[in-house]
C-alpha cells in the first residue's frame, strides 16, 4: 500500500514540474532552413558511442553550446524519435522513449542535434548508441551522503528505479536522527536478501532474510563489535564480513583531500540460520589485514584481498593488499586451509582492493591504487580486470579516467557494470554503468541518467555503493527504524567507513 | 491655542501596536544585529524548483519555506529587524482583530501582545528558526479569517477545507485552528448543539487521521514529525514546549476576551488599562533582558566581522570591551594577525590560552567554522575547507549553509579544483544575496591569472605547500613551522607558531623557532617577543657581563626590572596588572 502511496506522491511532486516543462519547455517544429556545422555537438553528459541497455531511462542531455533552443532527432531501423527542446536541454518523454529503445533494441540509433544559436539553426555531426538487447535489472540501490570529510547531516539509502527517474527512500537519518547507514549488500541482486550496517544511533547489522528484518545478533559470544563490508553466499546462508577498525586522516597540506586506512583488519562469516560468526585462522591473522570478502558464484570459494599488517598511519603509502583466494564448504561450512594468491601485490607493486566477480565466475573486477585498500580520494585508483580462466590481469581502459575509479558491482545477467568515479569534477562520486561483454570486455561508460541534465550542476551528493537490484525492496523504512532501535543489540563503536 | 489630540490621528491599538513594533525593530537592529547574522549564514535559501518543491513536500513545509525566505534577509540585520517587527506586530494586530470580531472590549489590547512577546522572547535564542513564527501568523490569520465568515454554511465548508490545508502549510499547530472552530460554534450559537457535535466529530477525526495519512504517503520522517511539522527549533528532535503555549495562546486569548468582555463588568476601564500596559511593559522587558544573551551576542559579533573581513572593527570592539570567551578571543586574535599587530598587542587584550588561538576541532556547527577561518587566513587551505564542510554537515536541521558554500568556493578555487568550485558557485548563482559574487567569481575562474593575482586567493595559493602533511591537534605547531619554512613571507603563520609557544608558556620552543625570523628581518623586534627573549635571557644567562644577542630596547629590559622588582615582593596580581597587564611576563605568571 505504502508504495503505491509513495508512487502517487512522487508522481504529485513531479506534476509541477511537468506542467512547467510542457507549457514552456518543448517546441514541435522540424528546423529547416539549416547551417551545417562539420562538428559534433558538447553534450553534457558526453555520452557519443555508448552501448545503453534497452530499458534505461531516457539519456537526457545539455548542449553546450551557446543555444536557445534544440531540436534532436534520433533514428533507428526501426522507427525515429524527433522532439525539440527550449533552454538546450532534452527531457524525452519516457514512455516514447521506452518504445524507441524496445524497437531498436539490438541495433545502433543515430542522435542528430540542431541547436538555434543567434537566430539560426545549427546543424551538429550526428553520433551513435548501439541499444543492446540484454536488458539492464530494474534497481539501482545506492547511499547519497555528502562527500568529503567526516559529518554529514542528511545520508540515506536510496531505490532508483532505472527504466525511469523515481528514486524511493529506504531509509535516511531524518527518519533515524544521527545513525549512520552504509555497506548495504544484496544476495545475488536480490533485495529479499540484504544486509547493511547503521552507525552511531541505534548501531548495529540490519539484516533482511526473505523480506524479514533483524538486527543481527550472535548466539556466541564475539570479541569484536561490529562487521562491515559484508558479502552474501549465493545460497544466502552465509554472509562474510571484514572486522575492521577504519580511520580517517586529513592532509593540511597536499594535494589530497583525505585518506582513510585499516588499523586492523579480519574476516569472519556469518551462518545466518545458525546466527553463528566463524572464521579461521587464515582469515583471522595477527599479522596481516584481510578484507573485503567476496564469494565465487558456485559458492566454493571466497575471494578477499590481504596484506601484511604494519603501523597504520606511518606505513599507510606503503601497505598494498593482494588478490587472494580460500576455498569454502558451503555444506560443512568449513573454510580451506590453503590460501592462493592471485593478484601479488609483490608482482604488481600496487594494492588492489574491493573485489567483485561477474555472475558467470569468468573474472573479476578489482580497484587497483598505489597504496591501501580504500582509495577514495587516490586519483590512480582505477578498475582491473582479472579473469579466473587465463589468469590474465588487465586495465579496464574504456571505463577508467583520469580520477579515482572505485566501488563496483555487476548486474544479474552479468552484462552491465556499475562503478562509482569522481571523474565529474574530483570530488562528487558519481554512478556510471559499462556494458561488459560476454569475453569481459567492456564499453564506455555512460553516466547514471536523471531527468534534468542540470541535475549534476548543484547536486551535493555523492552516490556510494551502487548495487543493482532485480526488484525493489519490499521493507518498509518504519519497520527498519523499528527494528533498529528496538533490538539491544549491536553497540557498535562508530567508524569512520564513510 | 487648540489642543493636540493624538487620538485624532491614530487610534490606541494602532499607537501600542506601532510602540511595540519599533521596540522591537531598535532591539533586534541595535541591540541584537549579531543574531540575526547568524541565523542567516545557517542556511542557504535557493530561488529553484527543486528547493520549494522540498518543502512543500512536507506538512508544515510552506511554513518553514517562508521562514528561510525571511531568513535570508537576515544577512542585513536592520532589515531582519523589520521583518521580525512587521511579523509579530502583525501577529499581535490579527489576534486584536479576532478579538473584535468575538465583540471583546478594546481596552483589554495589552493582553493581545502576550503571544508576540513570547515569540520575541523565543527569537533571543538563535536555535529558533524563523518558520515557526511564521506558523504562528497564519494559525492567527486562519482563526481570523474563520470568524469574519457569516454564513454558518460557508464557515463548516472553509473549515473541512481550512483544516488540512493548514496542516500542509503549518504543520501541527492547525490543531488550535480544530479547536477553535469548535469554541466559536459553540459560542455562536447558531447550529443545534446536535449539529455541533457532529461537526466537532468530524472535524477532529479528520483532524487526527491527516498526520497519520501524511505518514502512509510520506517516507522521510518519524511519526512525531508528522506531528509537529515545522522546524521550530534548530535541533529537529526537541519539541519546544514554549512554542505549543505561544499557539495555545493565539487560540486561547480571543476566546479569553471574549469571555471577560461579556460575562465582566468593569466600570474603569482606563485603570484596567493602565494596570496592563504596566504589567505587559514591565513585565516583558524584563522577560527579554532575562531572555537575551549578550555574551552569545558579542560572540556572534566577532565572528561577523571576522566573516566580513573587518578587522578594525574587531579590534575597535575589544577596545571598548576586553572580550574575554575564547571564540571572541580567537577573532580578536586574528585581526590583529591580519593587521599585523598580533606580535606586539596580543597581550594588551585577555587571552585565555591556545583555545583563543585556534580552537580545537568538536563535531559542531559553530567552532569548527571560526576556527576554520584562522587556519583559512594562515594558509591551511584544507584545513580550512574541511572545517567548513564539517560545521555545515553538523547543522542538526538538514540546512546547508550560504557561508560554508561560499567557503568551499574560495577553498576549492585556490586549490585549483575549478570544477568543484563552480558547482558550489552554481547554487550561489540561486541565491538573493550571493548570486552577484558568484556570477563573478565564475567568470574570474576562466582566467588563471585572475585567480593568482586576486589579492588573497592568490597569496593564499602562494603559500600553500603541495607535500602531504596529515593534519593533527597536537601537531599545530609542526604545521605552522612547516608553513613559514615552506614560505618566508607568511609572517601571519611565524606569529601564530610564536603565540601557541607563548600562550602554551612553552618557552623552549619559543626559543627554538624564534631564530626562523630571521627571513622577516625585523627593524624593530616586536614587541611580546622583546619581553620573551629578555625574560628567557635573564633566567637562563649566569654571566652579567654577558649581553643577549637580540637587539632588545633598554626600556623593555628596564621594564622587566621593575615587574621582577614587584613580583618578587608581593606576587600580587592586582598592582602588577595596573603596570604590566599588557605584558608576556604577567600572563606568563598570572594566567592560570
Amino acid at each position: 500500500m505504502y508504495i503505491l502511496l509513495n508512487w502517487k506522491m512522487n508522481n504529485l511532486k513531479l506534476l509541477f514540474l511537468i506542467v512547467l516543462v510542457a507549457t514552456f519547455g518543448c517546441t514541435t517544429n522540424k528546423p529547416v532552413d539549416v547551417t551545417q556545422t562539420g562538428k559534433l555537438p558538447k553534450i553534457f553528459p558526453e555520452n557519443y558511442g555508448t552501448t545503453i541497455p534497452c530499458n534505461i531511462a531516457p539519456l537526457n542531455f545539455r548542449v553546450e553550446e551557446d543555444c536557445d533552443e534544440i531540436y534532436v532527432s534520433i533514428k533507428g531501423n526501426n522507427s525515429s524519435l524527433e522532439k525539440g527542446f527550449k533552454g538546450g536541454k532534452s527531457d524525452w518523454p519516457k514512455k516514447d522513449w521506452a518504445t524507441f529503445l524496445e524497437n531498436n533494441k539490438g541495433d545502433s540509433i543515430t542522435f542528430t542535434i540542431y541547436a538555434f544559436e543567434n537566430n539560426n539553426w545549427m546543424k551538429y555531426k550526428p553520433f551513435r548508441f548501439f541499444v543492446s538487447p540484454d536488458s539492464i535489472d530494474e534497481y539501482l540501490i545506492y547511499r547519497l551522503i555528502s562527500p568529503g570529510y567526516q559529518t554529514w547531516n542528511k545520508m540515506g539509502l536510496y531505490q532508483r528505479q532505472l527504466s525511469g527517474f523515481q528514486e524511493k527512500t529506504l531509509l535516511n537519518n531524518t527518519i533515524m536522527p544521527h545513525s549512520c547507514m552504509n555497506c548495504h549488500s544484496l544476495a545475488a541482486n536480490n533485495p529479499d536478501n540484504m544486509v547493511f550496517h547503521i552507525r552511531e544511533n541505534n548501531s548495529g547489522t540490519i539484516l533482511i532474510k526473505d523480506g524479514v528484518v533483524k538486527k543481527l545478533v550472535s548466539k556466541k559470544p564475539t570479541s569484536f563489535k561490529s562487521v562491515s563490508f559484508p558479502y552474501w553466499h549465493p545460497s544466502a546462508k552465509y554472509i562474510a564480513f571484514s572486522i575492521n577498525k577504519v580511520r580517517q586522516v586529513f592532509p593540511s597540506f597536499g594535494t589530497e583531500r583525505a585518506h582513510a586506512f585499516d588499523m586492523e583488519s579480519d574476516m569472519v562469516i556469518y551462518d545466518v540460520e545458525k546466527s553463528e560468526y566463524f572464521t579461521s585462522p587464515l582469515l583471522f591473522a595477527e599479522d596481516a589485514f584481510e578484507a573485503f570478502p567476496c564469494f565465487s558464484p558456485d559458492g566454493k570459494t571466497l575471494y578477499f584481498v590481504t596484506a601484511k599488517a604494519a603501523p597504520m598511519p606511518e606505513e599507510i603509502q606503503n601497505i598494498k593488499y593482494s588478490l587472494c583466494s580460500v576455498s569454502f564448504d558451503p555444506e560443512m561450512a568449513t573454510i580451506g586451509e590453503k590460501v592462493d594468491t592471485l593478484i601479488s601485490s609483490a608482482f604488481t607493486g600496487k594494492s588492489v582492493t574491493m573485489p567483485r566477480i561477474s555472475p558467470d565466475g569468468k573474472h573479476i573486477i578489482v580497484t587497483q591504487s598505489n597504496y591501501g585498500n580504500f582509495p577514495a580520494y587516490n586519483e590512480e585508483a582505477d578498475l582491473y580486470m582479472y579473469n579466473l580462466q587465463d589468469s590474465s590481469y588487465v586495465l579496464l581502459d574504456a571505463i577508467n579516467s583520469n580520477q579515482v575509479e572505485s566501488y563496483h558491482s555487476w548486474s544479474s545477467n552479468g552484462r552491465w557494470l556499475v562503478f562509482g568515479s569522481r571523474r565529474m569534477d574530483g570530488l562528487f562520486m558519481n554512478a556510471y554503468i559499462a556494458y561488459v561483454d560476454e569475453n569481459g570486455v567492456p564499453q564506455k561508460p555512460f553516466l547514471l541518467p536523471q531527468k534534468d541534465a542540470d541535475f549534476h550542476k548543484s547536486f551535493l551528493f555523492s552516490f556510494n555503493i551502487p548495487e543493482f537490484a532485480i526488484k525493489p525492496v519490499a521493507v518498509s523504512p518504519y519497520l527498519i527504524e523499528k527494528v533498529a532501535k528496538k533490538s539491544e543489540d549491536g553497540k557498535a563503536i562508530f567508524e569512520t567507513t564513510h | 491655542m487648540k489642543k493636540f489630540d493624538l487620538s485624532k490621528i491614530i487610534s490606541l491599538d494602532t499607537f501600542l501596536s506601532l510602540i511595540f513594533g519599533a521596540v522591537v525593530f531598535v532591539f533586534f537592529a541595535f541591540l541584537y544585529p549579531f543574531h540575526l547574522n547568524y541565523q542567516e549564514q545557517y542556511q542557504l535559501f535557493l530561488y529553484t524548483s527543486d528547493y520549494f518543491l522540498d518543502f512543500f513536500g512536507k506538512p508544515g513545509g510552506i511554513a518553514n519555506y517562508l521562514g528561510t525566505f525571511v531568513t535570508q534577509f537576515y544577512f542585513y540585520s536592520k532589515i531582519g529587524a523589520l521583518i521580525i517587527a512587521f511579523i509579530l506586530t502583525f501577529l499581535q494586530r490579527v489576534i486584536y482583530s479576532a478579538s473584535q470580531k468575538l465583540e471583546a472590549k478594546s481596552f483589554w489590547i495589552p493582553i493581545t501582545f502576550v503571544p508576540s512577546l513570547l515569540y520575541w522572547n523565543l527569537f533571543c535564542d538563535e536555535n529558533y528558526l524563523a518558520g515557526g513564527m511564521i506558523a504562528m501568523l497564519l494559525l492567527a490569520a486562519s482563526i481570523n479569517g474563520y470568524i469574519r465568515i457569516n454564513s454558518t454554511k460557508w464557515r463548516i465548508v472553509s473549515a473541512l477545507f481550512l483544516i488540512p490545508v493548514l496542516y500542509w502549510g503549518i504543520g501541527g499547530a492547525f490543531l488550535f485552528f480544530t479547536l477553535f472552530t469548535i469554541a466559536n460554534e459553540l459560542i455562536k450559537n447558531e447550529i443545534d448543539k446536535k449539529q455541533v457535535l457532529v461537526f466537532s466529530a468530524a472535524i477532529t477525526v479528520l483532524s487526527l487521521i491527516l498526520p497519520l495519512i501524511a505518514k502512509a504517503i510520506f517516507l522521510q520522517y518519524p511519526m512525531g514529525k508528522f506531528w509537529v511539522g515545522v522546524n521550530y527549533f534548530r535541533y529537529p528532535v526537541n519539541v519546544p514546549l514554549s512554542v505549543g503555549i505561544v499557539a495555545l495562546l493565539i487560540f486561547f486569548i480571543p476566546l479569553l476576551l471574549y469571555f471577560f468582555s461579556k460575562k465582566i463588568s468593569i466600570p474603569k476601564t482606563h485603570y484596567i488599562l493602565f494596570v496592563q500596559l504596566v504589567i505587559i511593559g514591565v513585565g516583558g522587558f524584563s522577560f527579554i533582558r532575562n531572555s537575551a544573551d549578550f555574551s552569545k551576542e558579542e560572540v556572534m559579533a566577532y565572528d561577523f566581522h571576522t566573516r566580513m573581513r573587518k578587522w578594525d572593527r574587531i579590534i575597535a570592539l575589544a577596545d571598548k570591551s576586553n572580550p574575554t570567551s575564547p571564540l571572541s578571543v580567537t577573532c580578536l586574535n586574528l585581526a590583529l594577525a591580519k593587521q599585523d599587530l598580533l606580535s606586539n598587542q596580543m597581550f594588551s587584550y585577555y587571552q585565555n590560552g591556545t583555545a583563543g588561538l585556534i580552537p580545537d576541532f568538536i563535531r559542531d556547527f559553530t567552532i569548527p567554522m571560526m576556527a576554520g577561518e584562522v587556519y583559512y587566513h594562515l594558509g591551511l587551505v584544507n584545513t580550512a575547507q574541511r572545517f567548513a564542510f564539517e560545521a555545515m554537515e553538523a547543522l542538526p536541521d538538514y540546512q546547508k549553509s550560504a557561508r560554508t558554500i561560499k567557503r568551499l568556493a574560495e577553498t576549492n578555487i585556490i586549490n585549483g579544483d575549478y570544477e568543484v568550485a563552480k558547482k558550489y558557485l552554481n547554487i550561489l548563482k540561486k541565491t538573493l544575496y550571493y548570486r552577484s559574487w558568484a556570477k563573478h567569481t565564475l567568470e574570474q575562474i576562466k582566467d588563471e591569472s585572475l585567480i593568482s593575482e586576486h589579492i588573497e586567493w592568490g597569496w593564499l595559493r602562494k603559500v600553500r605547500i603541495d607535500k602531504d602533511f596529515l593534519f593533527s591537534e597536537a601537531e599545530k605547531e609542526n604545521m605552522l613551522g612547516l608553513l613559514f619554512t615552506h614560505n618566508p613571507e607568511n609572517q601571519m603563520a611565524f606569529d601564530y607558531l610564536m603565540a601557541i609557544c607563548l600562550l602554551n608558556k612553552d618557552l623552549q620552543h619559543f626559543v627554538n623557532f624564534y631564530p626562523l625570523s630571521k627571513s622577516l628581518d625585523y627593524k624593530v623586534i616586536p614587541k611580546t617577543y622583546q619581553e620573551a627573549l629578555i625574560y628567557i635571557w635573564e633566567l637562563t644567562n649566569n654571566d652579567p657581563t654577558k649581553k643577549i644577542s637580540y637587539p632588545v630596547s633598554d626600556e623593555a629590559t628596564k621594564r622587566l626590572h621593575n615587574y621582577k622588582r614587584i613580583y618578587s615582593t608581593t606576587r600580587d596580581a592586582k598592582s602588577l596588572n595596573k603596570d604590566f597587564g599588557d605584558t608576556y611576563w604577567y600572563y606568563l605568571h598570572f594566567n592560570k
